[in-house]
C-alpha cells in the first residue's frame, strides 16, 4: 500500500509540470496583459511598453516561465505583476476559506443525501421515492446563482437580517459569527451537491439491493438494520465516494459563483480576479496548488475506497 | 419647505433626465424661479437638504468597490477603483468642484495661479504642508512629481494633459512656474488629475506604500478583503477629514452589492447598475446620489480604416439606424437622455445642433444611404455589407442595443453580427487588431474644458488612442485653435464648427449621457458624486 502510495505521488510530478506549461501557454496566448489591464483601452503603445517594462514583462515568454520554474524549485511562488503581495501569501489566505466552505458544503450535502438516496432506494417506486428524486432533480437544477441571489441573500440576509453580510470571518476570531457567514454559501452548495448524490447512491443502492448476498444476509436471519448497515450500505458506498471526492476537487478550484455571489475572498474570487488582470503569478501558483489537491484527493478516494472494499484491499499490491 | 422639496424632486428629474431642459424652465418659471437657480439652489448643501446639521468627527465608512485596485500607482492605472481609493491619500494642486453643479476648477496645494507671460504658468503652493511619513511638502516635490509623469518610462498616459508643460522651475519651497510650449486653456484642468508625490517617491514605495498629503493614509491592505486608510490626525484643511477610517470592500457582484447596502453593512456603493437607482430610492435608509453634471455618455466607435465604415454613407446610414431614444428608454430605464454632441447639456461649448433633431430615428433616410452605391448588399468592388458589433461582458444595455441595432439594419437588408467579448480580448481587438467594425464604450469628459475632453479622448486624432482610425486634418486644426485660444467666445466658434463637421461626416456615434451615481446609506452626509471617480471624502461625516 505504501509502495503504491509513493508511486502516485511521484507520477504526479509529470502531471503537474504538464499543467502548469500548458496554463502557461494558454494565459499567454489569450489576448491581453497587465500593462492593457492598469492602462485601459486608451493606452498608447509607448505607454504599454513603458508599463510591460516597469512589470517585467518584455521577457520572452519562454524565459519567464523558466524563472518561474527555477523560483518554484526554491519553494517560492513569486509575487504578483501587479499588487506585489506574495503569491503564496494570497494562496495562503484564500485557500482555508475554500476548504473551510468546501468543507460545510459537503457536510451539508452528505446529510441530506445519504438518508434520501438510502429511503428512496429502500421504498423504490413509492411517493417517498417520488419526493426523494424530484429533490435531488430540483437540486441539480436549481441555478445556483437564483438560490444564493434571490432566496437566501435577500430573504436571510435582507429581508429578515439573521445573517450578517459584512463579509468573511474567520473562525479563529469568532465561530458562531464566523458558521453564521458561511452557512448560506455553504447551503447553496450543498443543496447542488446533494442531487447528484442521491441520485448515485439511491442507484447504487438498488444494485446491491438485488445482489444474491443480500438474499443469503437476510436469509441467514440477520437483522434488517445490521444488513442495511455492513452489506447493503457498505458496498453501494464506493461509487457514491468516488463521486464525492471528484465533487470536492473542483470545489477546491473554487466555487466561482457562489465565492462571487457572496463575497467569500475564496480561491475561484482570487482566480477570477487574477485571470481578469492577467497576472500570470497568480494565475500559475492558483493553478499549481489546485492541481496538487487535485492530486492528493484523488489519491485519498482510493485509499477510502480500498478500507471500505476487502476486495480492492487485497488486490493493492497488484496496482 | 414644501417648495424646496419640490425644487428637489424637480431639479433630481433633470439631472437624471426624466424632464429636459425646457420643462425645467417651465415648471421652475411655474414656481416662480429661473431653471439655472433651481440647479444653484440644488448646488448648496442647504438648498439639498431641509436641515444641514453641523459635520461630526468620528466613525468608520464602509465603501464597497468592485474589485481590488491592483496596481497603486494612480498616475499611471486608469481603473476607477484605484482612483476611488487613491484620491483620498494623495492632493492635487487644482481640483473640480463635485459639489457645485457648474463643476468650477479651485485651487487646492495650488493657493493661487497667474500667468506672469504668455507661456509661464506660476503658481503659489500652499504652506505648512506634510507627507504622511513627515517629510514637508515643496515646490521640488511638484516638480518631482511632474518630471515622473512626463518621463516616458513611466508610461502614464497622464503625459497628455502636461504636453503643454516645457520644463519646470523651482523659484522658491512655495512658488514653482512651468513654462509652456504654447498657451493651453485647459492647463488648471489637466493639473487637477495630478497626484502630488513625494521627491524620495520610489517604484517601490509608490506601489507598496503609498505616501501622499492626503485627508486618509494608506494603513492596510489583505488582498479579496479589504483595504484600510486611517485619517491624516496633520491634515492641513483645518477640521478636515472627519472620518477616522474608510474600509474599501471588494465585492465583483453588483447585486450582492446591493443586497450588502441593503442590509446596512455597507455605506457607499460606486457606481450600482442604472436599473438598480429605483430600488435605491425606494429604500428607506439609501439614497442614490447623481453627479451634478453628466460627465458619462455612450458612444458607438466606428472603425473608419476598412470597408464598410470607411463608406460615410454606411457611416450616416447607422447614425439613423440607430434608435437612441428607445435604448434610452427601453434599457436604461429611462435614465439619460440622447444628446449626439462630445458635451453635456449644460456646458458652455454645447451646440443646439446636436439637440432634439440631429440623427433622429429614420429608417427610411438609413434605406436611401444604404442603397446608395450598393446593390443586393455588394459594393461596386462586390463586396458583400456586413458590420460587426463588439462589447465587452457585463453589460447588458450593449447588448440590448446592439440587437436592437442589428434588427433596424436587418430591416435595410443589411447584416449585423454581434459579438460579446471578455474584456481584455474586446481592448485588444478595437485598439491592437483592426478587427471590428462597430464598437460600444463610455464616452467620458463630457463635463470638462474641451481641450482636456479632446487631447484626452481616445477617438480624436491627436488623443493618445484614435481607435476610430481617421484622419481629417481639419478637424485636427480646429482641436487645436480650440485649445491654444484663451477666449472663450472664440473657443466656442471653434468648438461649433468641431461638431458640424462630426455630424456632417459621421466619424463615430455619440449616442448619449446618463448621470453618473452612487449608493450611499442615509447617514453619510457631505457626499457629493465626483463625474471622473475621483472621489472625496475629505467633507464626508456620519450623522449616526
Amino acid at each position: 500500500m505504501l509502495n503504491y502510495i509513493i508511486r502516485r505521488l511521484i507520477l504526479g510530478i509529470p502531471v503537474l509540470l504538464l499543467i502548469s506549461a500548458i496554463v502557461f501557454l494558454i494565459t499567454y496566448l489569450i489576448p491581453g496583459d497587465p500593462a492593457m489591464v492598469v492602462l485601459g483601452q486608451g493606452a498608447s503603445p509607448e505607454a504599454l511598453e513603458a508599463v510591460r517594462h516597469r512589470l517585467g514583462l518584455d521577457q520572452p515568454v519562454f524565459i519567464r516561465y523558466l524563472y518561474w520554474l527555477r523560483d518554484l524549485l526554491q519553494g517560492n511562488l513569486g509575487t504578483s505583476i501587479l499588487s506585489r503581495q506574495p503569491v503564496w501569501g494570497l494562496i495562503s489566505r484564500s485557500l482555508p476559506i475554500t476548504l473551510y466552505l468546501t468543507a460545510l458544503s459537503m457536510l451539508i450535502a452528505v446529510t441530506i443525501a445519504i438518508p434520501l438516496g438510502v429511503i428512496s432506494a429502500l421504498r423504490r417506486n413509492t411517493w417517498i421515492d417520488v419526493v426523494c428524486t424530484t429533490w435531488a432533480f430540483v437540486g441539480v437544477s436549481l441555478p445556483g446563482f437564483w438560490l444564493a441571489m434571490l432566496v437566501l441573500l435577500c430573504l436571510f440576509g435582507v429581508r429578515l437580517q439573521w445573517v450578517p453580510l459584512q463579509g468573511y470571518i474567520s473562525p479563529r476570531d469568532d465561530v458562531i459569527a464566523s458558521l453564521k457567514t458561511m452557512i448560506l454559501p455553504a447551503f447553496t452548495l450543498g443543496v447542488f451537491l446533494s442531487g447528484p448524490l442521491t441520485r448515485y447512491l439511491r442507484s447504487s443502492m438498488l444494485q446491491t439491493l438485488s445482489q444474491e448476498y443480500v438474499l443469503v444476509a437476510r436469509a441467514k436471519g440477520l437483522s434488517g438494520p445490521y444488513v442495511l448497515g455492513q452489506h447493503i450500505l457498505r458496498n453501494s458506498l464506493i461509487p457514491f465516494i468516488t463521486v464525492l471526492g471528484i465533487q470536492f476537487g473542483y470545489l477546491l478550484g473554487g466555487a466561482v459563483v457562489v465565492e462571487n455571489v457572496f463575497a467569500l475572498p475564496g480561491i475561484g474570487d482570487l482566480s477570477v480576479s487574477a485571470i481578469g488582470n492577467r497576472d500570470f503569478p497568480v494565475i500559475q501558483g492558483v493553478t499549481l496548488v489546485v492541481a496538487v489537491a487535485f492530486v492528493l484527493i484523488n489519491l485519498l478516494v482510493d485509499i477510502v475506497c480500498a478500507m471500505l472494499d476487502p476486495r480492492i484491499r487485497s488486490t493493492g499490491g497488484s496496482w | 419647505m414644501a417648495t424646496s422639496k419640490k425644487f428637489d424632486r424637480l431639479v433630481e428629474d433633470v439631472l437624471s433626465g426624466r424632464i429636459d431642459r425646457r420643462e425645467l424652465m417651465a415648471t421652475a418659471g411655474a414656481m416662480g424661479i429661473a431653471g439655472p437657480a433651481a440647479l444653484a439652489l440644488r448646488a448648496s448643501p442647504a438648498g439639498a437638504q431641509d436641515a444641514s446639521p453641523t459635520p461630526r468627527s468620528g466613525g468608520t465608512l464602509t465603501a464597497i468597490i468592485v474589485d481590488d485596485p491592483n496596481f497603486l500607482d494612480i498616475l499611471v492605472s486608469q481603473l476607477a477603483q484605484v482612483r476611488n481609493i487613491m484620491e483620498s491619500v494623495y492632493d492635487t494642486l487644482t481640483y473640480l468642484d463635485a459639489s457645485d453643479p457648474t463643476f468650477p476648477i479651485k485651487g487646492r496645494l495650488a493657493k493661487e495661479w497667474s500667468y506672469p507671460e504668455e507661456l509661464i504658468m506660476e503658481i503659489k503652493l500652499q504652506e505648512g504642508v506634510t507627507f504622511h511619513n513627515g517629510e514637508d511638502f515643496t515646490a521640488d516635490d511638484v516638480k518631482w512629481t511632474i518630471e515622473y509623469v512626463k518621463d516616458p518610462a513611466t508610461g502614464s498616459l497622464n503625459a497628455a494633459f502636461l504636453e503643454p508643460i516645457e520644463t519646470v522651475e523651482v523659484v522658491d519651497p512655495t512658488t514653482i512656474r512651468f513654462h509652456l510650449n504654447k498657451p493651453w486653456a485647459a492647463l488648471p484642468f489637466n493639473l487637477s488629475a495630478i497626484q502630488i508625490y513625494s521627491q524620495s517617491a520610489t517604484a517601490d514605495s509608490i506601489a507598496e506604500a503609498p505616501n501622499g498629503t492626503g485627508p486618509f493614509m494608506w494603513n492596510e491592505w489583505v488582498p479579496g478583503d479589504h483595504i484600510s486608510l486611517t485619517k491624516n490626525p496633520n491634515y492641513w484643511i483645518e477640521g478636515q477629514p472627519y472620518l477616522d477610517e474608510i474600509v474599501f470592500r471588494p465585492i465583483k457582484e453588483k447585486a450582492t452589492s446591493l443586497a450588502v447596502m441593503q442590509a446596512g453593512d455597507a455605506d457607499v456603493f460606486f457606481t450600482p447598475e442604472l436599473k438598480d437607482k429605483e430600488t435605491i430610492e425606494n429604500d428607506a435608509s439609501l439614497r442614490s446620489v447623481p453627479s451634478l453634471m453628466n460627465d458619462s455618455g455612450y458612444i458607438l466607435y466606428l472603425n473608419n480604416n476598412r470597408f464598410p465604415m470607411n463608406d460615410q454613407n454606411i457611416r450616416l446610414a447607422a447614425q439613423y439606424a440607430l434608435d437612441r431614444e428607445t435604448y434610452f428608454q427601453a434599457f436604461l430605464s429611462g435614465l439619460g437622455e440622447k444628446n449626439t454632441g462630445m458635451w453635456t447639456r449644460t456646458h458652455w461649448a454645447y451646440d443646439q445642433i446636436n439637440d432634439d433633431d440631429a440623427f433622429a430615428t429614420d429608417l427610411d433616410k438609413a434605406r436611401e444611404l444604404t442603397a446608395a452605391g450598393y446593390t443586393d448588399g455588394k459594393n461596386a468592388d462586390g463586396d458583400q455589407l456586413s458590420i460587426n458589433i463588439v462589447f465587452p461582458k457585463g453589460y447588458p444595455e450593449f447588448k440590448q442595443g446592439s440587437e436592437m441595432f442589428q434588427a433596424a439594419m436587418a430591416e435595410l437588408g443589411v447584416d449585423v453580427q454581434v459579438e460579446e467579448l471578455e474584456l481584455a480580448t474586446w481592448i485588444d481587438r478595437i485598439v491592437n487588431t483592426d478587427e471590428y467594425d462597430m464598437s460600444w464604450d463610455y464616452h467620458f469628459q463630457r463635463a470638462l474644458d474641451p481641450a482636456y475632453t479632446l487631447s484626452y479622448a481616445f477617438f480624436y486624432p491627436p488623443g493618445p488612442q484614435n481607435i476610430g482610425r481617421y484622419e481629417d486634418p481639419e478637424m485636427t486644426d480646429l482641436i487645436e485653435k480650440g485649445g491654444t485660444t484663451l477666449d472663450q467666445d472664440e473657443r466656442k466658434a471653434f468648438y461649433d464648427q468641431f461638431q458640424q463637421r462630426w455630424n456632417e461626416y459621421g466619424y463615430g456615434i455619440i449616442v448619449g449621457e446618463f448621470p453618473l451615481y452612487h449608493a450611499v446609506s442615509q447617514d453619510v452626509e457631505g457626499f457629493y458624486t465626483n463625474p471622473l471617480f475621483f472621489q472625496d471624502f475629505r467633507t464626508v461625516w456620519l450623522n449616526r
